[in-house]
């Protein structure tokens, strides 16, 4: 799959982060598309389902685990590869979000470089 | 003795009486509004201040913290099955690196418990509450998600009040600061962020802290967060905003700043559990619900000579709904006045104490005087001209006088508030919503502040009768996800 | 006597006075509006280029270029935008972020800013000396700790988290001690900086738990637990044993949790006594939790039973923690007068899916064969077990 088809969402309530993210995933190859809180997130991502979606862990009304759950529990949407980003820190938080099933974590403040670079990882796997 | 003769005698007692009270009455409104005028100037300071700081107030960092007091977010439920769901999930989804959720639901009639078991995947588990505080009604269930995860536990009790639900509550919560939230208020994201900030900053002393109520009708609310402020179409909830706008930023800051906080929103309060616990939580069977305990908390803790503080956070955070209808609104004032009283009442003892510092001898007797003496004078003005004007005595410079430092100066206290708003945390928009604003600082003095009187006498009545009021329940349509908020 | 012309003069005075603050709040939201419109016109054409810089680091240097030249007026506006930024990226991008706003001078202007006598301005100047992360800025930051205002003392405290220089550790411990007549910094803003000092910290810290002053003590502990600094813990110990302030008795009692072994068993165990503080007791009892060790398994379950029920239920909690040996002390117990407490504990531990009880068939309360699981009814039916 080249990178031009790969879709990704991004789900989070910073207007700063949406537009980083867009600016650099966009600027990789990919298609991105970019939403304010975690309701439009699953919506979004049950119309069409992304490559990947980078979520918030922590928005506005259904939060990033909320719709993480939701998509895993949800077969056609369970292939949906997913990074959860946050601000949360602390060790219960990042097992919750693995155990929920994410597939990366990572903590704001983060280096887009390194975001970029587990993107790229992720996608390369396969599709469980 | 013909009428007209009685008449006329009665007409020359009512003259006369004008003649005395004339500037004893507009003296004292012009003391009133003054001293009003100066709380707001200790008020203003604050909120802007306040709003300038948040850039490099370290609330991003307190996000991300290690060492950020966790909350227990207390909810007491009673038949809000329309809207629970909706307010819960508002709730688990706050900004805030530690918090739970603890639902206490006070024997609802309606299926509020049974949507929050669908909605968060409930499984019952029958585990014992502690009995720090004493609660007088049986808990009949303990809920928890079924994923173990998520922070929310619902209790289910028999019905026995607000004060016993919260008090039931604070045993179930694990946390050790505590919020009081009621079922219909919405908390902005970053909420606990705010009122849990003057705790990190001074654990020792802080015991309480409150923030800003504004009103949400008009408002656009999705997923329980306000997301477009908007001034409501209906003129009773137009004034109420200004109203609430006067109230929070005259009676909370000014107080605050001064030390002598005592009245916080019973829409959100944070509290030290182990404080809450050491004065026994709510006092059940008190309307003044929340002023009684932070009355309680001033008497308790400098009876003990402590070192404490009651913060009030000068940002808005909290939405309630106001009544649109005049029926409920005279039930919520006649009942909030009556609480007000009945407590005022209890703490009497502390007034003119010395060891009560600035809360007996200023806060106080201010409440005491300003609050009741107004009312009193209020009506006692109107009532003369009123009966002057059916009898044909008219006192003119009487009139004009009591209008203007009654209720003119009245409109420009409240756009010194709104003035205050505009300049620290502006939230509306349009400029149709200060229009509405602007001309309701206006028509407040049109009616309603005369009316408000009227019940506020009534609450102060109905306290010294100690009667038994019938709770007004407000119908509530439950918010509209994504579309215009519901509003009169 | 009411005279006409004091009536006139009120009417007029206040109805002028209530014009004049009308039109005052509309001028107030005009100017706001107008500097944000305009403010945003200001940033638009070079946004794009201040996410380049945060998104990619801007090797080839263009975009910061481009920003490095524009006017003075414009930099006001995209400075802001550049340090909101910063608050939401770290590394190489930061670092460039960083270099652009010290070619703008703004690390200059922080600098002198620190000497104003407006304490906002103090506070923004020692605010972006944290973003800087220059070393050399510690020294211009210490003096701040003791500050008149508040807000520039927690800023202070947390820029020098940020530079994360171990020397500033005794500094920022001396700086919890009321200072001048203020209170000193919050404890809390305080550890949070000493934990990013990392390992340089350790000898202030290792020093301040024996401290005169009790909230240095406390604060060490903080840091101790929460940087896991198990070299601490015989201090800790004692600080358990015989501080004379229950909340740095409280901290130790966690602290030992964390970074405690085996040796401090015994001396958490005897503070569960029913004689001793509550508070210390529960403390004490989430310490043996955290610490795992299975021996502390028969004093929780003799708590279990206890009178105050919080103590009871973060027993239970406690033996889930230990492995094994807690779980079967938890079994044991649950057919006994504890029975509601330990199915409780199980149960939790179950649906937390703690593997240590997934295998485990529970035991309903009154001796049903399992924990009611049923999560559509509020009457209690057997669920299955398992």
């Amino acid at each position: 799959m080249t990178p031009e088809q790969t879709r990704i969402l991004v789900a989070d309530d910073e207007p700063d982060i949406r537009d980083l993210l867009t600016f650099k995933l966009g600027q990789a190859g990919y298609k991105v598309q970019a939403v304010a809180n975690g309701t439009l997130a699953l919506a979004a991502i049950e119309a069409d389902p992304p490559d990947l979606a980078v979520l918030d862990f922590m928005m506005p009304g259904l939060s990033g685990i909320d719709v993480l759950r939701k998509i895993r529990e949800d077969g056609r949407m369970s292939g949906v590869r997913v990074i959860l980003l946050t601000a949360r820190a602390r060790d219960a938080d990042v097992d919750a979000g693995f155990v929920t099933g994410a597939d990366d974590y990572i903590i704001k403040p983060f280096s887009p470089r390194e975001l970029l670079h587990r993107v790229n990882t992720l996608l390369a796997r396969p599709r469980s | 003795m013909s009428a007209g003769r009685l008449l006329a005698d009665l007409g020359q007692v009512v003259g006369a009486v004008a003649h005395g009270m004339a500037i004893p009455i507009v003296v004292y409104f012009l003391l009133v509004n003054s001293s009003y005028l100066v709380l707001i100037l200790l008020a203003g300071s604050s909120s802007v201040r306040h709003a300038s700081r948040i850039a490099t107030g370290g609330r991003r960092e307190a996000l991300g913290g290690r060492l950020t007091p966790g909350v227990s977010v207390i909810m007491p439920a009673y038949n809000e099955a329309a809207t629970i769901v909706p307010a819960v999930q508002a709730m688990l989804s706050l900004r805030y690196p530690r918090h739970e959720v603890v639902v206490v639901d006070d024997g609802s009639k309606d299926e509020t418990i049974a949507r929050l078991m669908e909605a968060f995947d409930l499984v019952e588990v029958d585990r014992p509450i502690p009995a720090d505080v004493p609660v007088h009604a049986e808990v009949r269930s303990v809920a928890v998600p079924r994923d173990g995860r998520t922070r929310l536990v619902v209790v289910g009790k028999e019905n026995s009040g607000k004060a016993d639900a919260v008090n039931v509550g604070i045993n179930a919560s694990a946390e050790a600061l505590i919020a009081i939230v009621d079922a219909d208020s919405i908390l902005d994201p970053d909420a606990l962020l705010v009122v849990s900030q003057p705790f990190s900053d001074d654990p020792v002393r802080v015991v309480a802290t409150g923030g800003m109520v504004r009103v949400v009708n008009g408002c656009s609310v999705t997923a329980g967060r306000v997301t477009s402020v908007r001034m409501p179409t209906s003129w009773l909830a137009r004034i109420q905003v200004v109203e609430y706008l006067r109230a929070y930023l005259l009676g909370r800051t000014g107080w605050s700043r001064l030390g002598a906080l005592i009245l916080i929103s019973g829409a959100f309060g944070v509290f030290r559990r182990d404080v809450l616990v050491e004065v026994g939580g709510l006092l059940e069977g008190s309307l003044g619900e929340d002023f009684e305990l932070v009355m309680r908390l001033h008497k308790r803790l400098r009876d003990q000579g402590r070192d404490y503080r009651i913060v009030f956070v000068a940002e808005p955070i909290c939405w309630t709904e106001v009544p649109v209808t005049i029926g409920v609104l005279h039930r919520q004032r006649r009942r909030w006045h009556r609480g007000l009283w009945e407590t005022l009442w209890a703490y009497r003892t502390m007034v003119g104490r010395p060891r009560y510092g600035v809360v007996g001898l200023v806060a106080l007797p201010w409440h005491y005087l300003f609050e009741l003496l107004a009312t009193v004078l209020e009506l006692a003005g109107l009532v003369i001209i009123a009966l002057g004007a059916a009898l044909g005595v008219v006192n003119l410079a009487f009139f004009w006088l009591f209008m203007s430092v009654a209720y003119v100066y009245g409109i420009l206290v409240t756009l010194a508030a709104m003035l205050l708003e505009e300049m620290g945390f502006p939230k509306y928009r349009r400029w149709r919503d200060l229009g509405a604003a602007l001309l309701a600082s206006v028509a407040e003095n049109i009616g309603y502040r005369q009316l408000t009187a009227w019940w506020r006498a009534e609450g102060w009545w109905s306290s010294l009768r100690g009667r038994t009021l019938a709770w007004g329940t407000m119908t509530r349509q439950g918010f509209t996800s994504g579309e215009e908020g519901t509003d009169a | 006597m009411i005279s006409p012309s004091l009536i006139l003069a009120a009417d007029l005075g206040l109805g002028l006075s209530s014009v004049v603050m009308a039109v005052v709040v509309v001028v107030v939201k005009l100017a706001r509006v107008a500097a944000q419109s305009s403010r945003q016109a200001r940033v638009a054409p070079y946004r794009d280029a201040v996410l380049a810089i945060a998104a990619d680091g801007d090797e080839d240097e263009t975009a910061s270029a481009t920003l490095r030249g524009i006017r003075d007026r414009d930099w006001r506006a995209v400075r802001d935008v550049v340090v909101g930024m910063l608050g939401t990226v770290r590394g190489d991008t930061a670092v460039s972020l960083v270099r652009l706003l010290d070619a703008r001078g703004e690390f200059e202007r922080a600098r002198s800013a620190l000497r104003s006598r407006v304490s906002l301005r103090r506070a923004r100047g020692a605010y972006l000396l944290g973003l800087a992360r220059q070393q050399s800025d510690v020294g211009l930051l210490l003096p701040l700790l003791a500050d008149r205002s508040a807000e520039v003392r927690l800023v202070a405290t947390r820029s020098l988290g940020s530079l994360g220089d171990p020397t500033a550790a005794t500094a920022l411990f001396e700086a919890l001690g009321p200072v001048h007549g203020h209170p000193g910094i919050p404890g809390a803003a305080a550890a949070e900086a000493l934990l990013g000092f990392g390992t340089g910290a350790v000898p202030a810290v290792l020093a301040a738990l024996s401290a005169e002053d009790a909230t240095q003590r406390e604060v060490a502990t903080l840091v101790a637990a929460e940087g896991a600094l198990s070299a601490a813990a015989p201090r800790l110990r004692s600080l358990l044993a015989g501080d004379s302030e229950p909340e740095v008795r409280i901290s130790a009692a966690r602290a030992l949790g964390a970074v405690g072994g085996p040796d401090d068993l015994a001396a958490l165990v005897a503070f569960t006594e029913s004689a001793r503080p509550t508070e210390l007791r529960r403390a004490v009892v989430q310490a043996l939790g955290e610490l795992g060790h299975p021996d502390a398994a028969p004093v929780l379950s003799w708590l279990l039973s206890d009178p105050d029920v919080r103590l009871a239920q973060q027993s239970g909690d406690a033996l889930v923690q230990l492995g094994p040996a807690g779980v079967q002390a938890l079994l044991q117990a649950a057919d006994g007068p504890a029975g509601r407490v330990a199915a409780g504990s199980l149960a939790i531990a179950r649906l937390r899916k703690a593997p240590q009880v997934a295998s485990v068939e529970l035991p309903g309360p009154r001796g049903e064969p399992a924990a009611r699981e049923s999560g559509r009814q509020l009457a209690g039916e057997p669920g299955s077990p398992g």
